[in-house]
């Protein structure tokens, strides 16, 4: 689900790399606000490391298969980490797998990144429920939501920014009904990435429960 | 659409097959029932589109820009279930780059070639020039690069949190024990040469 080069005009190009550099700046400063910023490093870099190996996964979802993206996981679990952890391992998908480009680079980190956010958001709304916040059950459903509307709403960025990019040339029925077929496979995927990161979630909160503190 | 590769993988091979390619046999329209005509065109293009998984771009839509009009394309079609489109360049257009591009639920790859001198050309589009042992070396190498920087973080944060856990301990075991990290450390990198010493009390 990564946007190659010369698919989308420069205007868009140049208005990713615009939000992406505005998203990286809120990102880095909140990061900055917590009490020790490279505490949590070791971390992000780790998720890092399996954002950039997810892309090259691949699942078999019929008619096709789709590659892991685990952006939604890393926005629950590294809250606003996820941002430059997601922009550095597209830059090197971009670089060593060829998935993206560096033209696109700015869209992708924003399609991608801002669903991250809004996946921990998501995962912290559990604080609403006071009491019942810390029942593994529902930490278990906020961070399945996180992770799944996490992707989902990627997959759904991604259609709106290639349908609005179509070029007049081709024929813009048929590039549609491709780009649907695609979203619709995004699906289950949305699925498998959420129990993913609720299992994950859940498996943190048992062993290493401090490791989730600063984000909850 | 049965086979539909999109998510497959934003990298797409494109093939050129230049003028080796391809004899274009077209039969003539089904009504003449007894008459048949046969056209041999050595000039014809072929492209194959393929995902980098191997897989083909089925039904990819396909433009091609003649050198002269560089903006508007010269002819567009659809890759058939293999991925592969053909088309014969017009000879009376002068010589330069053709460029190709196949796109498919916004993934896609633009390729160029020119006509001419080497009969047997074959035109790949650069990224697909490594072999997946070199990629998956590099991919080793990155993920080391981040597990390093994970490593470097960890032992930084160890070291910070250290100290506020041992007071009311006895002082002097951290104390050795951070000289000796120190020393062993100021070995290391006089043993890389240079002003070693320097180096590690900079570090401490």
């Amino acid at each position: 689900m990564h946007i190659p080069d010369g698919i989308v005009p420069a205007q868009v190009c140049a208005a990713g790399y615009g939000l992406t550099g505005l998203l990286t700046w809120y990102s880095l400063r909140q990061i900055n606000k917590q009490g020790d910023p490279s505490a949590n490093v070791p971390k992000a870099a780790l998720l890092t490391a399996a954002f950039f190996v997810a892309s090259s996964i691949y699942i078999p979802i019929p008619p096709s298969s789709v590659h892991l993206l685990l952006n939604g996981l890393l926005g629950v679990v590294l809250g606003y980490f996820a941002f430059p952890a997601i922009l550095i391992g597209l830059f090197f998908q971009a670089l060593i797998v060829g998935h993206g480009g560096l033209t696109t680079l700015g869209v992708n980190a924003a399609m991608m990144g801002l669903p991250a956010l809004l996946a921990y958001r998501i995962f912290r709304l559990r604080r609403l429920l006071n009491s019942k916040s810390t029942e593994p059950f529902i930490i278990g459903l906020f961070a399945f939501l996180g992770g799944a509307l996490g992707l989902a709403i990627a997959a759904l960025i991604f259609t709106a920014v290639v349908i609005a990019t179509v070029p007049a040339e081709f024929n813009a029925q048929a590039e549609q009904a491709a780009i649907a077929t695609l979203t619709i496979s995004h699906i289950p995927l949305a699925i498998l990435e959420g129990v993913f990161t609720a299992m994950l979630v859940l498996f943190l909160q048992r062993v290493r429960p401090e490791l989730l503190e600063g984000n909850s | 659409m049965r086979r539909n590769a999109l998510e497959l993988t934003p990298k797409v091979k494109l093939l050129l097959v230049g003028l080796t390619a391809a004899l274009w046999v077209r039969s003539a329209a089904p009504t003449q029932a007894h008459g048949a005509k046969i056209e041999v065109l050595p000039q014809a293009v072929e492209i194959i589109a393929t995902f980098d998984t191997g897989e083909p771009m089925d039904n990819a839509q396909v433009a091609v820009y003649a050198p002269d009009i560089p903006d508007t394309p010269w002819r567009t079609g659809q890759t058939d279930s293999e991925g592969r489109f053909s088309f014969t360049p017009d000879v009376g257009i002068a010589g330069g780059l053709w460029e190709v591009t196949v796109r498919k639920a916004g993934h896609g790859q633009m390729t160029s070639f020119s006509l001419g001198e080497d009969a047997n050309s074959r035109a790949t589009t650069p990224s697909t020039t490594q072999s997946a042992v070199q990629k998956w070396l590099s991919i080793a190498a990155v993920i080391w690069g981040f597990v390093g920087t994970a490593l470097f973080f960890s032992n930084k944060a160890h070291r910070g949190n250290g100290h506020p856990q041992s007071t009311g301990q006895p002082t002097v075991e951290p104390a050795l024990e951070s000289a000796r990290t120190a020393d062993s450390r100021a070995a290391v990198v006089a043993g890389l040469g240079g002003d070693g010493k320097a180096a590690a009390e900079d570090y401490r």
